[in-house]
């Protein structure tokens, strides 16, 4: 759920990222000032909602702004972050996932590690070029890009420019060039990396990306060295135009030195390479070396936080704050000393809370941990913090084959399910029923909500209307060809064979949303004429099968949930093209309508967002009428945490590693 | 002794190539594929997917013959790689060594206590069979065997985790970096401390009621009444007499146990976020990290059988009338 949280919040931001762009190139300032006020979500669509209770820490908050940091210049920030409280104290973030010992991506992809990376790395903060807002942006990084253009090339392809500050430095002090910054890609796309099992996307994005990559070229054109302190990364034609074209350009340093000693960022006017002892035996030594490899143990980094240790034993992460951070981009650097990171197990991790023992519980969902940590927070032993989730739960249907290939079936599916009792019985009342593919965060749902709720069709626990959905589609006979009259409905297909009404569900194990709808949906379908036979396998059997990874297709319907990202690729996730099926349309739902308004999305402008919502809005309806899949519930999640945690201010797009560089001990 | 002990580490290399080709079999028989847990991360572009579940297969010899795969994960694992993990990307005695570390270390503390408490118990209620100390015992120790492990997990938190916040709730050591040395260690040590309870709490009902069986058969025995009638002191009757002999089935269930200070409990490691192997071999299996599992079953299938090799010396040890042949 963390995780897909966090691929949520990057939902957002991307949408404005040509406003950005075209606001930056007419100022010198790389900051966004001039975004236009409708092409950003509000804030309060993308703030926690006013139900919110908010708690009284966030009345005392830290030390209060004069001028809001879109208007400050670069040294007015950083004067800003100096002028905070230097950092003490400690916190002790608790997770269900557990932290694993790579600290550098291309390996594995737990969400506590991508938390700790955002924060030691900076990711879409630190010094990176591009950064994201809390209000759900990108933007240029004012504090480490000076200049920054674009420009349109002959062959299509665009150009971004930037010159970063040349008072950057690691935690160790050593300087920060432009060298650091191409070799972060470099590195990432390079054959010699995945011959370490790193694996980076993306690189197709960049001209000679796709050579690169592949091991066929040691140039990378698509990032250029100007001078010590200005590169430049180009997007090819065939991703332009491109809604997230900012946030594609993004990238942060790494250091050269430390990665690849003895080496070189090198550029001889076709494209950047690495010069020198460049070789996979000697980023095995320096990345994966059991003591000293930068993947397990990054020492040298530029985000707000620094990496202390890592404890295999206990799989326990700590970091301290970067004493050479300048500042994020909204002016604030760590006043929190330590960050310690340990798992925890969720039925006992409140306990801890109160305990003492953990102080941040973020991202809880299920209904009983909310009580338990409402009750906490009555009885004075903590706060909390609530946000609608950027997601839902879902039942996924395959509509390519069996009875769900009919949509008939699929709506008398829906109507079959009483979805308020099985949020209520999951999620005890936080969560809430959606009718369409959105969160009910989704800055889209939000600035749309009403016009939405007037088109799409809420399809509430109904039998008679799912009964006449079959009906209608043609499932009226019984299993001899006559007329339906009890059992098993069937239908008679154009070859003239009769299909049985008979759904293969394939469910995980364990899962209490399993048990619900195994409660509420089977016995309500089978009294209409639908079977539904169960069976159970573990998540990662249930994703073979859901992806149709060297296994016939079988099962006609899944139960799981989706998270969004900050840049959701809709023309993908509805693509009739056959590399598209299975993975991203996992679904395998080809329609039309639905197709060409998904590729319609990819083109509009950043800042174009009534564009986009009206696209948006007119997809949402089409998925509405087709129903590929049962939305369940979307979720009000709740971050509990100990009372002497202050400032602590998160939503669906800025959750706890953001907002943990902003708070303080009080 | 000498040749049977070899004749019989001859039957275990034998049993141990029959246990690698079932073990292996499995495997390969379980749904899933390995290659594509080891590709991360869904939405790859098509190409880009199909470049890396390409390596994948080559980097974990899939596309090989099954035979082949068969011959150079044993020759590997008799080499002592052990292979690579396809969740945590690395070596499988790296991942492996801290949880195996922690759960030794539980179990060898949960054995002396379990052993230390149970034996003098066992004996004490086979002395005193039938009176309120024996029932009270009985009652006390039912209640462990019975109730399930996270029962008394749940109970202990809430006892001595909330209401007499004296020990640490879960991990499987201490966060606090300022510590050094005994403190650290001591500190360490805490966050044993309710798993090493529950371990042993749950494990009392078990022990003491077999001890006190074979206690109550030693105690009827004639050299026992030949031993009393001789006017020995009941000291020495009950420990020099009746609990030597007693040991002969002892010896069984101590090998059992000895055996198990390597394999993790599940349950405890869960409810108290014990880093322990049971957690590892269990989300392996849900992962189908089978590199992890192999090398973990097949280091059971060694610890087994040389276990049994251990055991029957060990009643030859014991008691005088068993001869190895």
């Amino acid at each position: 759920m963390k995780g897909e949280k966090k691929r949520m919040k990057k939902a957002l931001a991307i949408l404005f990222a040509l406003a950005l762009l075209v606001g930056c190139r007419a100022k010198t300032e790389p900051v966004a000032t001039n975004t236009p006020a409708t092409a950003a979500p509000s804030q309060e669509t993308v703030a926690p909602a006013e139900s919110v209770d908010e708690p009284e820490a966030e009345v005392e908050a830290a030390p209060v702004e004069e001028k809001d940091w879109e208007e400050m210049t670069r040294d007015e920030l950083i004067a800003k972050a100096s002028a905070l409280p230097a950092a003490s104290g400690s916190i002790v973030r608790g997770s269900t996932t557990d932290v694993d010992v790579y600290m550098l991506n291309g390996w594995t992809n737990s969400s506590s590690n991508a938390d700790i990376k955002e924060l030691i790395h900076g990711g879409l903060g630190g010094y990176s070029t591009i950064v994201w807002t809390q209000d759900g942006r990108f933007i240029v990084n004012p504090i480490s890009v000076e200049e920054f253009t674009t420009a349109d090339n002959a062959d299509g392809s665009k150009t971004f420019t930037f010159k970063i500050y040349k008072d950057l430095v690691y935690n160790d002090g050593t300087a920060i060039s432009a060298k650091d910054y191409v070799f972060t890609n470099l590195l990432g796309f390079s054959s010699e990396f995945q011959e370490l099992e790193g694996f980076n996307t993306g690189a197709e994005m960049y001209p000679g990306g796709e050579e690169y990559s592949a091991g066929e070229s040691n140039r990378l054109p698509g990032f250029r060295l100007i001078d010590d302190y200005t590169f430049s990364v180009t997007l090819v034609a065939e991703e332009l135009p491109n809604h997230y074209e900012l946030a594609s350009t993004a990238v942060g340093p790494l250091p050269l030195q430390v990665i690849a000693p003895g080496c070189d960022v090198k550029d001889d006017g076709v494209g950047t390479y690495i010069d020198g002892p460049w070789s996979v035996d000697l980023i095995r030594e320096t990345l994966l070396n059991e003591q000293t490899g930068y993947a397990y143990n990054p020492k040298v980094t530029s985000g707000a936080y620094q990496f202390d240790s890592y404890d295999l034993s206990t799989k326990t992460a700590i970091l301290s704050a970067n004493p050479k951070f300048l500042s994020t981009h909204d002016g604030y650097k760590p006043q929190i000393e330590k960050i310690i990171l340990k798992k925890t197990v969720s039925a006992t991790q409140l306990e801890e809370l109160e305990a003492g023992e953990v102080d941040l519980l973020d991202g809880n969902a299920t209904g009983s941990e909310i009580e338990k940590g409402l009750t906490l927070v009555d009885n004075g032993k903590a706060d909390y913090f609530n946000y609608p989730r950027n997601g839902f739960g879902h039942i996924t249907f395959k509509c390519d084959i069996g009875p769900t290939q009919f949509a008939e079936v699929r709506k008398a599916l829906i109507y079959s399910l009483d979805r308020e009792e099985f949020a209520m019985l999951f999620a005890k009342g936080y969560a809430e029923v959606v009718d369409g593919y959105y969160g009910l965060s989704s800055p889209e749902y939000q600035y749309s909500k009403d016009e939405m709720e007037s088109l799409i069709t809420h399809y509430t626990y109904n039998l008679e209307k799912a009964e006449e959905s079959l009906v209608s589609g043609g499932w009226t006979l019984g299993e001899d060809g006559s007329a339906y009259t009890s059992g098993v409905r069937y239908k008679k297909l154009d070859d003239g064979t009769l299909m049985p009404l008979i759904i293969e569900w394939l469910s995980s194990e364990n899962n209490e949303v399993s048990d619900h709808i195994t409660t509420l949906l089977l016995p309500a379908a089978e009294s209409i004429g639908i079977k539904i036979n169960k069976t159970q396998v573990d998540f990662a059997t249930l994703l073979t099968h859901l992806y149709r990874d060297g296994v016939e297709p079988f099962y006609h319907m899944f139960n799981l949930a989706v998270g969004f990202t900050e840049a959701n690729e809709y023309w993908y996730v509805f693509s009739s093209e056959e590399e598209y099926l299975d993975q991203w349309n996992s679904t395998n739902i080809i329609d039309e309508e639905l197709e060409s308004t998904a590729k319609g999305m990819k083109s509009i402008p950043a800042d174009d967002w009534e564009s986009w919502v009206d696209s948006w809005v007119k997809m949402q309806v089409r998925w509405n009428e087709l129903v590929p899949m049962i939305p369940l519930y979307s979720n009000d999640y709740h971050d509990f945490f100990n009372l002497k945690l202050k400032g602590y201010d998160v939503s669906p797009t800025w959750d706890w590693a953001h907002s943990i560089i902003r708070c303080y001990i009080g | 002794m000498a040749r049977y002990i070899l004749r019989r580490l001859g039957y275990i290399v034998f049993t141990l190539l029959i246990v690698s080709v079932i073990l292996f079999s499995i495997s390969k028989i379980m749904p899933g594929d390995p290659a594509l847990m080891l590709v991360d991360g869904r939405k790859l572009r098509p190409e880009q997917f199909e470049i890396a579940y390409k390596a994948a297969r080559e980097k974990l010899g899939l596309d090989e013959p099954v035979v082949v795969q068969y011959f150079s994960w044993l020759r590997t694992m008799v080499t002592g790689d052990f292979g690579w993990s396809t969740v945590t990307r690395l070596p499988v005695a790296q991942m492996a060594a801290a949880p195996l570390g922690n759960t030794v270390k539980l179990n060898i503390f949960g054995l002396i206590f379990t052993f230390i408490i149970t034996i003098p118990l066992g004996i004490a209620t086979a002395v005193r069979k039938g009176k309120v100390f024996d029932q009270a015992v009985q009652v006390v120790t039912i209640i462990g065997y019975s109730l399930p492990t996270f029962i008394f997990g749940l109970l202990f938190i809430c006892l001595f985790g909330v209401i007499i916040p004296i020990f640490p709730i879960s991990g499987s050591g201490s966060i606090d970096t300022t510590l050094t040395g005994w403190a650290k260690t001591w500190a360490d040590y805490r966050y044993m401390a309710l798993p090493l309870i529950v371990y042993v709490f749950s494990s009392l009902g078990g022990i003491t009621r077999y001890v006190r069986a074979a206690m109550i058969d030693a105690l009827r025995m004639d050299y026992i009444r030949t031993a009393r009638a001789k006017g020995l002191k009941e000291k020495v009757v009950i420990y020099s007499h009746a609990f030597r002999n007693s040991l002969i089935p002892f010896v069984t269930i101590f090998t059992g146990w000895f055996i198990s200070i390597f394999g993790g409990s599940v349950i405890i490691e869960r409810t108290f976020n014990w880093n322990g192997i049971g957690n590892v071999l269990i989300s392996s299996l849900m992962q189908q990290d089978y590199a992890v599992v192999l090398a973990f079953y097949s280091f059971y299938a060694v610890l087994s059988l040389a276990g049994n090799l251990i055991m029957d010396i060990g009643y030859c040890l014991v008691d005088p009338r068993v001869r190895l042949s």
